[in-house]
């Protein structure tokens, strides 16, 4: 996509770190502790989406949390506009808040049972006073459509619409109170292939429509090509690979990016029989990750020194935006200090 | 385990400690003892002395003071009526006090779990709605109106069973004497405690066989016996030792009105009487008592859970 | 050769409230010893029930209204309770979908896996547990000893679908029903439970019945393939047949909205307008009629399920007569 050279990312994370404590243990000193995010850094541009991949306990959906400050990162931090959002005073980030706004993977359990879809998309419009009391029929209105949801349904509850109509609700509330930047955690996981390509095409089309950011969280890269400019693979708490979309697709560098491509399904039997990576073994707990390259346990590629060098994201070539995190594969990589 | 123990119990003390000082507050609020003691002829000077013979002229937060003061060092105090130390009476109260309790929760256990189950088993055929509604009636009825038909009945009637005590007076007591004295109370605390668990052990027993893993035993052909017994039953362990659990501190706080009517000598008797007397240092004994259960029990209860369930940890 | 197990006229209905909604209709099909049968669609299809019905495990408020289910020639409809059990974990054994509740979270793997070897092989304690261990290894735990005295939920997912694929095999049985069972995990572990299955298919030369929704997995793993919809079979076809020509628009619109990682990026994904309908039973043509792009007034008839190929079905009077012509 094209950007203004001296153009400044719309969100930049910077050295971010995420650890959640074990409940349960009286002694603090060695509480063990899951690493959810460990060191990661990002820029987002405006009108762009980028897309984070990786499985469980790689930490994408924690970023997302980060990002539109649920939580507070342990340590790190995120930039809005340049504002730093990690440490905002409350009132201060309350106005901010509408900027950042999310869609959930479940939506049967992020959506209120109990309410209507009137009162779920009125309430952050009201309380924001992003429209006036006047104007809340005609906005509901409004949102409802752009979402493609007919308005003789809002004041149904949740459970009377399909999986694929309350994920348009979510983005419907999402979208209330007019956000720039979205981050869609999962949003089409729990869909049907059908609805999925749906939401997917509605999700493109209110990106141009409404010139928003996104930030798409997925654990398939099907949908994540689809729709975002650029893609970083996650791996146990880091980024190991991140690129321009068509480029981590033509040529993914990472062991894991490639063996992540390997397993991804294709629907075509004759790519059967084809050499592909099968990793070995678990994924490794977020309590205590591997020494070295966290990958190393499962790597096919992995030499004696990734026990014990942690490679950094560096470029594949020199001055590609293009980046790994793998001495191996891509030696212009280094390790951290 | 053992650290996870020792916390519970030394989070136990000040709790028992804010639990003392609530009951003695409330039960300041009922009234002096002195006021039952008034006769026609009571003189304003006797009350006094009696009230400093008592230590009923403190203000009641130093009253309760010098009662966990004794209580520290082991003294429970003396019943302001009889005079007997207040340990004493609860003893020999206590033991009749489990034994009907005792029975009569294993009794009604045994009635309500294989019931319970059969029930869940059998959804919605005759026989559940049959049970169920059993069920209902048996925790419906008031104790006391099922006490009074089957006095009625085995008593005045057929002259079968005593009508209360705990053995016939003059006689040479024996088991089969305790036995035919405890038949009454017995059943009508069976029949109340098994009307309320048969439809919770029904409802626990019911989520347990929509799980996943109930489906997957089916599909190992082991037969529907195992399938229930073993799969599900000992899941079901779990919401029953809940309730067995919530069950102990009945057995030792009796049941009142039973006790009354029957005239069965156990704590529930002793403690309507302190409180009607105001009898304070055998309701607060009581009371610590009850307290002390309450808490031992919910500490019980969280082990046993521990053992029987593996992806519990307390660490 | 006789088919292994053939399915007759299969319909089955849920009652609530003495309302019955028909979720299979009238289902038939077949499959031979040592091949793969996929039956793929959406959720709601009626794919699981179908699976469920073969070993009876269907909910209380389910009904099966009609059909057989024939089992090396004798219809297990008609079994008792008693006669299927022999059955059941024995000839024909199935996994599922929700790993992380399949498993009984109170008793040890060993045991459970025991359970199933002592019941239907009638091995001794010490040979049962001999055999569970070499069983875990064959699937690919390391460390097997130690799981054996594991419980589920100190597992992984990827690992407690091992183990249940274990419980599958033990018996050695002649047909295994998979239901969803790569869906809960991740992706790399979806491959090697993939693979897990392919290999252990081919050596104990099993037959399996694999339901889905997923047409990646589909393409990876199937010899034949069955593509439902509203409680319809659409299609069915070889698996290379069926990607490389498929008939049914319902097929096509599905292989069209996949999301693909190779390939040019079109600029608009082809999505299937609206949802499936409810109450599909009262509808008296074809179920995909309202959001078919090939719909004409015929397909308000009931629909045949007919022959356009060597085995080959295809729900649709338009395709069968070759009218829908491939891109």
């Amino acid at each position: 996509m094209n950007r203004k050279d001296n153009e400044k990312p719309l969100i930049v994370v910077e050295g971010l770190k995420k650890y959640y404590p074990v409940k349960g243990h009286v002694i603090k000193k060695n509480r063990p502790v899951i690493h959810a995010v460990d060191g990661v850094d990002l820029e987002v541009y405006e009108g762009e989406t980028l897309g984070i991949v990786g499985e469980s306990g790689c930490g994408k959906s924690t970023i997302g949390r980060q990002i539109v400050a649920l939580e507070r990162p342990t340590s790190g931090r995120v930039l809005y506009r340049g504002e730093d959002i990690s440490h905002m005073e409350p009132n201060r980030l309350r106005k901010i808040r509408t900027g950042l706004q999310m869609v959930f993977q479940d939506s049967t359990s992020s959506l209120n049972p109990r309410k209507q879809v009137y009162d779920i998309l009125a309430a952050p419009m009201l309380y924001h006073g992003i429209v006036k009391k006047e104007n809340l029929d005609q906005e509901i209105d409004r949102l409802l459509n752009l979402v493609g949801l007919p308005k003789s349904m809002k004041y149904r509850y949740p459970h009377e619409f399909s999986g694929g109509q309350r994920q348009r609700i979510g983005i419907a509330r999402a979208l209330s109170v007019k956000p720039r930047v979205i981050v869609c955690d999962e949003p089409v996981s729990a869909l049907d292939v059908s609805v999925q390509a749906q939401i997917l095409n509605l999700l493109k089309e209110l990106q141009e429509e409404l010139k928003l950011t996104y930030i798409f969280i997925a654990h398939g890269l099907g949908a994540v090509r689809y729709v975002s400019n650029r893609i970083a693979i996650m791996y146990l708490g880091r980024i190991v690979e991140i690129a321009d979309t068509e480029e981590l697709f033509d040529n993914p560098v990472h062991p894991y990016t490639k063996a992540l491509f390997d397993a991804s399904p294709m629907p075509n039997p004759e790519l059967r029989g084809r050499e592909r990576i099968v990793l070995k073994g678990e994924i490794p707990s977020a309590l205590s990750p591997p020494k070295g390259c966290r990958f190393h346990t499962r790597c096919p590629y992995a030499i004696e020194s990734c026990t014990t060098d942690d490679p950094m994201l560096l470029p594949v070539k020199p001055g590609s935006s293009h980046k790994a995190a793998c001495p191996v594969l891509a030696p212009k990589g280094g390790s951290h200090v | 385990m053992f650290r996870y123990i020792l916390k519970r119990i030394l989070i136990a003390i000040p709790v028992l400690i804010g639990i003392t000082i609530l009951d003695y507050a409330i039960m300041s609020l009922a009234g002096s003892p002195l006021e039952m003691m008034l006769g026609p002829k009571t003189t304003q000077a006797a009350l006094e002395a009696k009230a400093i013979q008592l230590g009923l002229d403190k203000p009641i937060y130093v009253q309760y003071f010098v009662w966990l003061k004794n209580v520290l060092k082991g003294n429970l105090g003396y019943s302001i009526k009889s005079y007997q130390p207040v340990s004493q009476i609860i003893r020999e109260h206590l033991g009749p006090t489990i034994l009907l309790m005792g029975t009569s929760l294993i009794l009604g256990l045994m009635i309500a779990i294989p019931l319970g189950i059969y029930s869940a088993v059998h959804r919605y055929t005759k026989r559940d709605y049959a049970l169920v509604t059993a069920s209902f009636l048996g925790s419906s009825i008031p104790s006391f109106f099922l006490s009074l038909i089957f006095i009625y009945l085995f008593n005045v009637k057929l002259g079968w069973l005593p009508s209360g005590g705990m053995k016939t007076a003059g006689g040479d007591g024996g088991i089969a004497d305790l036995i035919r004295h405890m038949i009454m109370p017995v059943l009508v605390l069976a029949v109340s405690i098994a009307g309320s668990n048969i439809r919770y052990v029904r409802s626990a027993v019911l989520e347990i066989l929509q799980n996943e893993y109930i489906r997957t035993a089916k599909s190992k052909g082991i037969g529907r016996f195992l399938t229930i017994n073993k799969h599900a039953l000992r899941n079901a362990l779990i919401p029953i030792v809940t309730v067995i659990g919530m069950h102990i501190p009945i057995l030792f706080g009796g049941a009142v009105i039973i006790e009354q009517i029957f005239s069965w000598p156990g704590l529930g008797l002793i403690t309507m009487n302190a409180i009607l007397g105001r009898d304070y240092p055998v309701i607060m004994g009581v009371a610590l008592l009850t307290a002390v259960v309450v808490l031992a029990a919910n500490l019980i209860t969280d082990i046993v859970y521990a053992l029987i369930d593996p992806t519990i940890k307390y660490r | 050769m006789e088919p292994l197990l053939q399915v007759e006229d299969l319909t089955v209905a849920f009652v609530e409230d003495k309302v019955e909604t028909v979720v299979v209709d009238n289902a038939s099909f077949t499959v031979n010893s040592g091949e793969i049968l996929c039956i793929v669609g959406e959720s709601g299809c009626g794919k699981s029930v179908t699976a469920l019905s073969i070993l009876g495990l269907l909910s209380p408020n389910a009904r099966i209204l009609s059909g057989r289910v024939l089992f090396e020639g004798t219809d297990l409809l008609e079994m008792t309770e008693k006669e299927l059990d022999g059955i059941r974990g024995n000839e024909i054994t199935m996994i599922f979908q929700d790993v992380m509740n399949s498993l009984n979270p109170v008793f040890t793997v060993g045991n459970q896996l025991t359970e199933t070897i002592r019941i239907h092989m009638g091995y001794d304690r010490n040979r049962a547990r001999e055999y569970a261990v070499e069983l875990l290894k064959k699937v690919g735990l390391p460390d097997a000893e130690s799981v054996m005295k594991k419980y589920p939920h100190m597992l992984s997912g990827g690992m407690q679908q091992r183990v249940m694929i274990a419980m599958a095999l033990a018996c050695k049985p002649k047909l295994i029903i998979a239901d969803e069972p790569t869906t809960a995990l991740d992706v790399t572990i979806q491959l090697q439970i993939m693979k897990l299955l392919a290999d252990l298919q081919k050596e104990f030369q099993m037959s399996m019945i694999l339901i889905t929704h997923d047409l990646g997995v589909v393409a990876e793993l199937a010899d034949r393939v069955i593509v439902m919809y509203a409680g319809h079979f659409m299609e069915e076809a070889s698996v290379y047949r069926l990607f490389d020509k498929p008939m049914h628009p319902y097929t096509r619109a599905l292989l069209k909205s996949v999301p693909k990682i190779y390939g040019d990026l079109g600029e608009k994904l082809e999505s299937i307008p609206g949802t499936v309908p409810d109450r599909y039973q009262d509808i008296q043509g074809c179920r995909f009629f309202d959001r078919c792009p090939y719909r004409v007034p015929f397909c308000k008839e009931p629909q045949v399920y007919s022959s356009v190929g060597p085995g080959h079905f295809v729900r649709c009077h338009r395709a069968g007569k070759g009218e829908l012509d491939y891109e």
